[in-house]
């Protein structure tokens, strides 16, 4: 670091300072005639030196002090915004950690999590009438002219219903329930990038088990 | 802008010495031809004292700016 430049400052205003003092003594120390051009010059220059002098020095100290500051040796000032909002940010972490402590020792079981989701959303899959839940026939019954079939272009989840019965032909006119997924558009022209034939829900639910392995969290879903 | 104030000082300083050495004649409370009076020549004196010191510590202080510019450019 360079010094000499701050002790160079700080030593001529400490001289001007001197000096400035030293000029508004002197009329009284050596006699001067009572508002004189001496005394007068006297006076105003070296009150006015002594001045500048004393902002100099202010200058050069604070320059050096800001520069010991970047310099790493001077320790940084903690001004009171700071500290205010260190304050704050304790509070908030406390206040973080009191409530996300009994969420991680009430943390539950991303199986029983599942388990309960799948009990949940098996008797809904399974209404019939509801707004996002609709029935049609399965892949054994007849197929209809593919022109005519705007529906099977919508983005839905597909899941076997359960059978109602263990007969054969009952169960070979099992029905499967399509689940239109939550935030797909309906329409053709919308969905038309989508495979013809929806997905089934089971491989969704089993990725979506991966899924809440994976992050550890419920947050996936 | 302290470094600039604290340069503007000094250069303040000189002049203030300049003036303190000029101030005897020009407000001729020092006459021509006249042997010097002990407010003119402690004028003179103390003035050119802080001439020459303000003048050197600019100086001193512009040398070691240039100095940390070169130390700070990037390589």
């Amino acid at each position: 670091m360079n010094a000499g430049r701050y002790l160079a400052g700080l030593c001529v205003s400490a001289l001007g300072l001197c000096a400035g003092g030293w000029l508004v003594l002197t009329p009284f120390a050596f006699g001067y005639p009572h508002r004189g051009r001496a005394a007068v010059t006297g006076f105003a220059t070296g009150g006015g030196l002594a001045l500048v002098a004393l902002a100099a020095l202010t200058c050069w100290a604070l320059a050096w002090r800001r520069k010991l500051r970047a310099d790493g040796v001077l320790a940084a000032r903690q001004r009171r915004r700071s500290r205010r909002s260190g304050r704050r940010q304790a509070r908030a972490e406390r206040l973080v950690l009191a409530t996300r402590t009994p969420e991680l020792t009430a943390a539950p079981d991303p199986a029983q999590v599942l388990t309960d989701l799948r009990a949940l959303l098996t008797p809904l899959l399974a209404a019939e009438g509801s707004a996002l839940i609709r029935t049609m026939p399965g892949p054994v019954a007849p197929a209809e002219p593919a022109v005519a079939e705007p529906v099977l272009t919508e983005p839905v989840l597909t899941v076997p219903a359960p059978a109602p019965a263990s007969d054969g032909q009952t169960a070979s006119r099992a029905v499967q329930v399509q689940v239109q997924a939550p935030g797909h558009l309906r329409g053709s022209r919308s969905a038309s990038f989508l495979a013809p034939s929806p997905p089934p829900a089971e491989p969704l639910l089993r990725g979506a088990e991966l899924l809440m392995v994976g992050t550890g969290e419920e947050e996936a879903w | 802008m302290v470094g600039r104030a604290g340069m503007a000082s000094l250069v303040i300083i000189f002049l203030t010495g300049a003036w303190l050495i000029a101030a005897p004649f020009a407000l001729r409370f020092q006459p021509a031809g006249t042997p010097w009076t002990g407010a003119a020549r402690m004028d003179v004196l103390v003035g050119a004292v802080l001439a020459v010191a303000a003048f050197a510590g600019f100086f001193v202080a512009l040398a070691g700016q240039v100095r940390e510019m070169y130390a700070s450019r990037p390589e």
